[in-house]
């Protein structure tokens, strides 16, 4: 395997099981936490989306709502210890997509939603492509399956930031650097949006002085922000292995604090994904415990 | 999703990662699909600041005295989903006639505007809020810069309901 092999060959980490149930329970915690206690929206005026080919309007009838929740929370229960994931995750899986859906066809498509249901999907598909092979593989896939719907997990992750980055450079005519310094109207535009949301006076240097200073040094904006359309565009990497998504996912999360901290804009399940997914604290924590306790104790010989 | 990975140099040890064939075949097809499918949910290419005008606007409600109204707080949405809706409506309007979205008469505007404002109201009373029972406004707000890195701001009255 040569050097660039190694670099963005892709592979299936074998992870170990404690690993991969650590890994259902937080995205069970996220698909939950994402399914809102009641749904408002009692029409569809812009279609969008599966919203296109179902009226979805019949999850805001409260009762039904709250059955089909519970039945998640349920399935969920079931999914992070590994019981048959085709209904168990395939149920909160259906009932999120159709949610996103109904509140994107409202008008206004928003993006907190569609990174998590696409990694829902692919895994749900990956279960769904095993159960190919007989009843006891769909009660209780192995762990190879899991190890599969993981890595398809960091695919879906990676290939959003891809096209993230591919779209930049499209819509802006590969001018993206270029007109990077008028993101200070943006930061204008969000901060207002923030205080017309709340009333709360949005403070600080970062809200009243730093689109100013953007807009009067533009190629010190280029510096700080080319950073993150490179990450996006070598998303990739991270299927070459544990340690380059930890870099891949410690860049790209830096890359959400900073846009959180200068823009005011949170991406709070695209960050939580990062950090299942491709960071995998747990793992990494154990490596280092690991490393600590066999520094101090004591060499066996070679002849033990 | 079935795909096998390819045996490692390392098949002794039972925790070695496993390459797959095709590296990176299954993310560029991905890309590919997603760019192209665009946004349909649940799919997105994501093209949240993917490119830059030397202007930018915003929304917000506010009374008749033009005193602002805390959005979220009141109506339970946002001022960017306000500014989403009222455009898409707004486009929808629009190309009936077969006319772009800067194209749109003033009147189509206070159509719209009004329309966004009674649906806010509606919104925000099924999830409970108390919502202003007098008149209230929406309005935008254009931010430009100039060539000099000038920034300059335009309040523009959209509609009352």
């Amino acid at each position: 395997m040569n050097r660039l092999q190694r670099w963005i060959g892709e592979t299936v980490v074998t992870h170990s099981s404690w690993e991969l149930v650590l890994m259902r329970v937080l995205f069970a915690w996220l698909i939950w936490r994402l399914l809102p206690l009641e749904v408002v929206y009692v029409a569809q005026p812009v279609p969008n989306g599966l919203g296109r080919l179902i009226d979805l309007t019949f999850l805001a009838e409260v009762e039904l709502w709250h059955v089909l929740r519970l039945g998640a929370g349920v399935g969920l229960l079931l999914y992070t210890i590994g019981v048959a994931p085709v209904v168990s995750l395939g149920w909160p899986t259906l009932l999120l997509t159709s949610f996103g859906a109904l509140e994107n066809s409202q008008g206004a498509i928003g993006h907190h939603l569609q990174l998590t249901c696409m990694v829902a999907l692919a895994q749900w598909g990956v279960y769904l492509a095993s159960a190919r092979q007989g009843l006891r593989q769909i009660l209780w896939p192995d762990l190879d399956d899991h190890r599969l719907a993981v890595h398809w997990a960091k695919i879906v992750i990676a290939a959003g930031y891809v096209a993230s980055a591919c779209v930049k450079l499209i819509a802006s005519g590969g001018l993206w650097l270029v007109q990077l310094p008028d993101i200070s109207l943006q930061l204008i535009k969000t901060h207002a949006n923030v205080y017309y949301d709340t009333l709360r006076p949005t403070e600080g240097w970062v809200a009243t002085q730093l689109p100013n200073l953007i807009s009067e040094y533009p190629n010190l904006t280029r510096f700080f922000f080319a950073p993150g359309l490179v990450l996006e565009l070598l998303a990739f990497i991270a299927l070459a292995g544990r340690a380059r998504a930890l870099m891949i996912g410690g860049g790209l999360l830096v890359m959400h604090w900073l846009v959180r901290v200068v823009m005011n804009l949170s991406f709070g399940s695209h960050e939580w994904l990062l950090i299942i997914f491709l960071v995998n604290i747990p793992y990494w924590m154990w490596c280092a415990i690991t490393r600590v306790r066999s520094g101090f104790s004591p060499r066996k010989s070679a002849a033990a | 999703m079935s795909e096998k990975s390819l045996p490692t140099h390392h098949s002794g040890a039972a925790d070695a990662d496993r390459p797959v064939r095709r590296p990176l075949l299954r993310v560029g097809i991905l890309v590919v699909a997603l760019l192209l499918i665009g946004e349909q949910f649940p799919f997105s290419y994501f093209p949240m600041y993917s490119s830059f005008d030397p202007e930018a606007d915003y929304y917000y409600v506010a009374d008749t005295e033009g005193q602002p109204y805390a959005c979220v707080e009141i109506f339970g949405t946002s001022t960017a989903n306000v500014k989403k809706m009222y455009r898409a409506r707004l486009r929808e309007l629009v190309n009936k006639r077969g006319a772009r979205e800067s194209d749109a008469t003033e009147a189509e505007r206070r159509e719209v505007g009004e329309e966004m404002l009674e649906y806010l109201r509606a919104l925000g009373a099924r999830s409970g809020r108390i919502v202003p029972t007098d008149a209230v406004v929406l309005k935008r707000v254009l931010v430009q810069r100039d060539n000099e890195g000038v920034i300059t701001r335009q309040e523009i009255y959209i509609a009352e309901g």
